[in-house]
Order: structure tokens, then sequence, then C-alpha cells
């Protein structure tokens, strides 16, 4: 028992919280933590909203949180929710979230940090803040016409490839190929195509950011082997999403979820859990549209790669693939997808949500490209801003105790408003600069919201999801230079 | 932490560990949605500074319940500012009954870049409009 709803200890890293924690649970929830993280979730009443989410039609197994677990608005985030399509299990796009397809991408390259990017690092900084559209609002890479807007829904990175922006390799190392072929761009509204007709290939605001790492300490040597990653070498960490692409196919759809639920008699303790049936017209235009700001997600993420190599390349005077600047893996955390798990010895479709998680497929998996085919699916998880972050690999026991999911990050710890009242942006940017990271951010007073001490300790959410048995640690990475919206 | 206005209706901000939320309290229906929407527009940091280049937007919605159109009405003025990089002026509220609310929004361009929170959207989530003795009480919560 810790604090007000009760959660029972099942081994070293999991919790159960029983049914009946809230009304009309229908699964037990399951929460994978440490003691001391386990106790700040429910503090937080991110606990709460897993039982909440066990009450959804049609969820199998458990509600599922991950170690970065926290409060968030209907599903906590960190939370995991499968739903047997074939016995009416629902969709909700608050599983997913306002920016779908929010997701990671980790740049390795052939610099080696002390002797080639370290006296360099300032300029790459600078040219990195310069040449990557940032903040709020527009001011992306590619101005795009209706037509272009519709083909970068419907093909992804197979859009901007097509522009001749990227490689092959870039799309065959995207989650999907870099591209959702069950898009349905006819059921994006022209509202979402105005609000980001000029976003593509901008980074964003709020916890968006880009970040110049050192590979600091390797795990494990042959994993990290096949992902190109060794001591010492200097990666790019992207952490961006759909813009207001994505934001727009929620709120559209969310409004017709919430009204076709209400009129179902879905009884759920949070609206923002609005739900329908997956085999349903409603929850056809939404997955639709879901599937095509994934796609825009994906293409953005693509197009900012893009700048960051004409960053490098300017600053070090060879070209991106002279300095071997190619993808790790990019993969999201703010998605719901149709995928075959089995549940009770029968293969079953789910359709599972993650909301803050990372799908973590282990080693054989067919969907895995053939580089990562014998170690499982690369996990880049982002640390809060100037601590560590990690690549970690997908297990085959996640198959089974998480639906292939692991963390997505450190997991916030402390209000916006609370981090700003700690500390101002400037002395946190005197603080970063104090420790050798170069920081360029263009609203520094915001720069407090993303503070490290905002956030749970990322090492603490990584040792908590190897123990649990959903990833293993590849290499840990740490940040020299950090340029924000 | 807290944030008013002069007259009988304000707005508080209310602590989330992710994201952000208002709690609103006014005498009539159409003061808690220009109260929503300064609340919304003072934590984007999106307030119009005096000057010309202005424009009114017309905003009109339609929901079951006074939930649903809170939410709306705060969607319909974020999309503005994200779509046009606007900041805000002027906000008014024409009608507002339990079905319906319409009203003008003054966009101008920003003279600096906004400092404030970025929002992607308000949600359902803890979303509530209760009828008091002496007026209304509203929460909504924002997704950062």
């Amino acid at each position: 028992m810790v604090g007000a709803l009760s959660v029972e200890r099942i081994d070293e890293y999991s919790w159960r919280v029983p049914i009946g924690a809230v009304p009309g649970m229908r699964v037990p929830g399951v929460v994978f933590a440490t003691d001391s993280l386990i106790e700040k979730a429910v503090q937080d009443r991110a606990v709460e909203q897993v039982a909440n989410v066990a009450t959804l039609p049609g969820i199998v197994e458990a509600s599922y949180a991950m170690p970065d677990i926290h409060w968030g608005y209907g599903f906590p985030i960190g939370g995991v929710a499968a739903t047997d399509v074939e016995a009416g299990g629902v969709v909700s796009p608050g599983g997913v979230g306002f920016d779908i397809a929010c997701g990671v991408r980790l740049i390795r390259s052939d610099l080696e940090w002390e002797t080639e990017a370290r006296p360099r690092l300032r300029p790459l900084v600078q040219a990195l803040g310069k040449h990557v559209p940032r903040g709020v609002g527009k001011g992306g890479r590619v101005r795009l016409t209706a037509g272009d807007m519709d083909r970068v829904l419907a093909e992804g990175v197979r859009f901007p490839l097509s522009r001749g922006i990227g490689t092959e390799e870039d799309a065959a190392l995207c989650e999907d190929g870099g591209v959702l072929s069950s898009a349905r761009p006819e059921y994006v509204s022209d509202r979402a195509r105005d609000r980001a007709a000029g976003q593509l290939g901008s980074l964003g605001g709020g916890n968006h950011f880009l970040e110049v790492q050192v590979v600091g300490e390797v795990v494990d040597a042959e994993a990290a082997s096949s992902m190109g990653l060794a001591e010492g070498q200097v990666c790019v960490m992207l952490h961006s999403g759909s813009r207001g692409l994505g934001h727009q196919v929620c709120t559209d759809h969310l409004k017709v979820v919430d009204e076709s639920s209400r009129r179902l008699g879905i009884a759920l303790p949070d609206r923002q859990l609005a739900s329908v049936p997956v085999e349903g017209d409603v929850a056809r235009r939404y997955l639709g549209a879901m599937a095509a700001a994934a796609n825009f997600a994906r293409a953005n993420r693509h197009v900012l790669t893009h700048s960051i190599r004409q960053s490098f390349a300017a600053v070090f005077g060879r070209s991106a693939g002279d300095l071997g600047m190619s993808i790790v893996y990019d993969v999201a955390h703010n998605l719901a997808k149709l995928e075959e798990h089995e549940v009770e010895g029968r293969v079953r479709t789910l359709c599972v949500h993650r909301k803050g998680a990372t799908r973590a497929l282990g080693p054989g998996h067919p969907e895995l490209p053939d580089r990562y085919r014998d170690i499982g699916q690369p996990v880049i998880i982002p640390g809060s801003m100037g601590t560590a972050s990690y690549v970690l690999v997908g297990t085959a026991e996640a198959g089974g105790r998480s639906f292939s999911s692991t963390c997505h990050g450190a997991g916030r710890a402390m209000s916006r408003t609370k981090a700003k009242q700690v500390m101002q942006g400037q002395a946190l940017v005197r603080e970063l600069e104090g420790r050798g990271i170069a920081v360029a951010a263009s609203q520094p007073k915001l720069l407090a919201e993303e503070a490290p001490y905002a956030y749970k300790d990322v090492s603490e959410v990584v040792r908590a999801c190897e123990g649990a048995g959903l990833s293993r640690t590849v290499a840990r990475l740490r940040p020299v230079g950090v340029v924000k919206g | 932490v807290a944030a008013s206005s002069p007259g009988e209706a304000r707005f508080e901000v209310l602590e989330h560990t992710a994201d952000i939320g208002l709690r609103i309290r006014a005498s009539g229906l159409r003061e808690v949605f220009e109260m929503a929407a300064r609340g919304m527009v003072d934590i984007l940091g999106a307030v119009a500074a005096t000057g010309p280049s202005r424009r009114r937007e017309s905003i009109a919605v339609r929901d079951s319940d006074l939930g649903g159109l809170l939410v709306d009405w705060l969607n319909e003025i974020l999309f503005l500012v994200d779509r046009d990089e606007a900041c805000v002026g002027e906000i008014v509220v024409e009608r507002a009954t339990e079905d319906e609310v319409a009203g003008t929004v003054e966009m101008a361009e920003c003279s600096a870049m906004p400092d404030g929170t970025v929002l992607k959207a308000a949600t359902y989530h803890r979303l509530s409009v209760e009828r008091e003795s002496d007026g209304f009480v509203a929460t909504v919560y924002f997704d950062v």
C-alpha cells in the first residue's frame, strides 16, 4: 500500500493496481517502477489514471504504465493500453495525444569528440540554432502547396526523399520505413493543413529539442556496434513531432469521438478518455487521419535531419556523408497501432495505445530492419536537458509483459510553474554553460520549464525498464550542446 | 499561482506535473468564456501590444454542453494563434448560451516572440463548468 490509492507489489520492478481501485475497471493496472518511482506515481495521481484507463471497453491483459509514468490528461504519460478489436475494443484519441507520433531520432557520426568536435562545439551549436527552425508557430524548411501536403500525409518520408532530401537508408531506419500506409489524408481537415502549411522541418517549442551528445559508455558492445556507436563519438538526438497538424487532427477528431462515445453510452471516469469501437466509421476516420499525422511527424524529423546535416557540413567543411552522419533509428512514443499479440493463448489484433511509451520489438521480429534483426529494435531515450540519455534495445520478454513497450524519457516530476520558480532561465543557461554544455535557446526564459530538476532520474527509469525485462541498455550518452525552441 | 484581472471575473493558473490548467470564476457565462480566453493567452505570453495591423476574427462554436463549448472556444483561438503566429488583443463574447458561444477576437502581429508556455490544445481532462449561487466556476486543462 502506498499513498491513497492502493498498489500491490508483484515483484521488484512491477506493481498491480487491483480491479476495483476505481469503479468499472475491466482489467488490473500494472505499473513498472522502482520503489521510489511508484511512490511518486501514486502521489502524482498518475496511478489513478492507470486505473481509469483500465475501464476502456475491450481492454486486455492490463492497463500498463512504464517507469517514467506521470500525471497526464486522461491517460497517464507512460501509459500502454491494448484493446481487442474483434471483441469491440475501442480506440481513444486521448491515448495518443495531441502531438501525434511525437518521437525521437538518433543520428550518429564518425566525429570523435575530444579531437574533432570539442574545438568546434560553439560554432556547431550556433549553426544548429541558425539552421534549424524552432520555437512556436511556423517557419519550417519547406513551405507546402496543397498537393505537397497531400503527399506528405500519404507518403511520409517518401515525399522529402522525392525532392532529394535525405537518403533511402534514412527511411529504412525509421519505424515503419517512415510511412504508415494506413494513412487517409482525406480525413485531415483543411484547418489542420492550414495550421501546419509552413511547419514542415521545424522543431517546435515545449519539451522538443535537439542535443549534440557524446557516447559516454557502451554497455552492450555487440548491439552498439550494429548501431554504429562507439565511446567518444558524436551523435545528435532529435525530439519533435507532428507540430500543429497533429494537434489539430486530434482536436478535430476528439470532438467527434467525444460525441459518439457519449451517444454510445460508453461510461468513462474522465471525458478525455472518450473512445469508440475500432470497427466503426468514426474510429476508421480517426485512425486514418492519425496515421497521416504520423507521416507528417516522420517527414518533419526527416527534414530536420537535413538541416542538422547541413549545419555539421558547414562547420566541419565536409559533407554529411563524409562525416558518417547516418540514422541509428527513429521511433514514435505517442501512437496507436493495430498489432498482432498473443492473449490467453490466441493471437489477436489489438489496438495498442502508447502515450509517452515506446514500441520496443525484440530480436527476430519481422518488422525490424535487417541490421537490427538479431539485436532487437533500438529505443532512444532522452534524459532531461543537460543530463544523460540512453540507447536501449527491445527484448523478446517485453512481448509478453507490456505488448513490446518500454519507457520514453525521464518523466516529469515537477510542474512548469514550480520549475520556473526554482531557477530563472538565464541562470540555468549559465549553469549548463558552466558544465561545458553549449546552449542555443530562442526563449531562455522558458528553458527553466524543462530544467533537469523538473524531471525524474532517467538512469533510475532505465534501470527499472531493464529490471522489468522491457528493454536492455546499450549505451549512455552525455550532452555537450542543447538547441531549444 | 494566481493571476487576476480587475472586476469580478478572474482566472487562476492550476499546477499540473506536465501540463497546465485554468480555473475561472465569473458572474455570467459570457465572462467565463472571455476570462478563460484571457487566461489562456496570458499563459501563452501572446498578449498583443497596442499598435496597428489588427484584425477581428469572428468565432462561433456549438456543442451540447458548456464544458464542450469551453474547449471548442479555446481551441478555436489556439488555432488562430498557431496558424498565424499571432498575438491576441481584445476578446469579446457576444453571445453565450448552453449550446452556443459567439464572439470576436482581435488578432495582431506579435511585437516580440511569445514568451509563455506553448499550448497544443484545451482538453476534456477534469473539465467542468459549474453554476454556483453567485455565478460560474470553470476548470480546464491544456496539453503543453
